[in-house]
């Protein structure tokens, strides 16, 4: 595995995963908004994030594999079913930043930097313009 | 005395009411009342009769509407449990199902059909979307309609509606979006 630098790059490739149906439509190559929002905030996680992961040395197999293994939950099935890939780039021209968290793999981060509790609409303005931008990759069957 | 089409049990809520989407999935069960004899027992029949048309009735002219109020029920229902998006995301709750039902009633019957996405926050969103990328997304919480819009480039629009300007009809500017950028 490649050590990536600490700073994320503008032109590197972030990853999504999705493991809600409503969250994509294949047939419109479509990624909703909502599937980009930060969680709530929680007193030992006060700031909103949105988990991605750095893949810009992946080969697709290792993308997936990579979800298969940290972010899937096939105990409570909570499948993997598509990724949303979108530059660094993206996310910069947003006002937000991406945050090398390297907890439960090396390439873990997060986007971060979202407006405040005051501000839902701006949240979802930012999230609204991640969606249209990335590019939706639906996982194969095997 | 009444069943459900979809899962044939009483589902009532947290609360322990049941809510509008059961109502509208359900029929009266046969023979629960027809039996009865007396005054009490046509009375009865008649309420059982007039609660199930209401129920199975179209909130509007368009039929849509219906389709979408089960569809937000079983996005609550599937969601009901937190990190149900894989992350960290809020279990849906009664309310969110009842916001976006309210939300329902207000949209235009000429507006096309939105998608329903289950938002990480715990509410249900609205979204639109036109063959130009060009998106809508609306979200229903509590006193308050938060949307966002991209209508072009350079074209982004945001902002939130507080209960009391949009309870009787949808706020005028998303009425304009949806009709100068969404309509076939």
């Amino acid at each position: 595995m490649k050590e990536l630098p600490s700073d994320v790059a503008a032109e590197e490739r972030i990853t999504r995963y999705i493991l809600d149906k409503k969250y994509f439509k294949p047939h419109k190559d479509e990624i909703k908004v909502d599937a980009f929002l930060p969680t709530k905030p929680k007193p030992e996680l006060p700031e909103r994030q949105t988990s991605v992961y750095r893949t810009i040395n992946c080969e697709e197999a290792e993308i997936w594999s990579i979800g298969d293994r940290y972010v899937e939950n096939r105990e409570k099935k909570r499948f993997i079913l598509a990724r949303a890939d979108l530059l660094a780039q993206t996310v910069y021209s947003q006002d937000l930043r991406i945050v090398p968290h390297p907890f439960p793999h090396p390439y873990h981060a997060n986007i971060v930097n979202w407006p405040n509790e005051e501000s839902p609409e701006q949240r979802k303005a930012k999230a609204l313009l991640l969606a249209q931008a990335a590019m939706l990759i639906v996982r194969p069957s095997t | 005395m009444f069943t459900s089409k979809s899962q044939r049990t009483f589902w009532t809520g947290g609360k322990n009411r049941m809510s509008f989407g059961t109502l509208l999935e359900m029929e009266p069960a046969s023979n629960t009342l027809e039996k009865g004899v007396g005054e009490d027992s046509n009375q009865l029949w008649e309420t059982e009769k007039e609660i199930s048309l209401h129920a199975t009735q179209p909130i509007t002219s368009g039929g849509w509407k219906r389709l979408l109020v089960s569809e937000a029920f079983e996005t609550y229902i599937e969601r009901s449990e937190p990190g149900w998006d894989g992350y960290d995301a809020s279990p849906l709750t009664q309310d969110s199902f009842l916001c976006a039902r309210s939300f329902i009633e207000l949209i235009p019957v000429w507006a096309p059909r939105p998608d329903l996405v289950p938002s990480p926050d715990g509410w249900i969103s609205f979204e639109w979307r036109s063959l130009m990328n060009r998106i809508l997304s609306v979200t229903p919480e509590n006193r308050v309609l938060i949307y966002a819009a991209a209508l072009g480039p350079q074209n982004l629009h945001y902002g939130r509606v507080s209960l009391e300007e949009y309870r009787e009809k949808l706020p005028s500017n998303i009425t304009r979006i949806l009709s100068e950028y969404f309509l076939k």
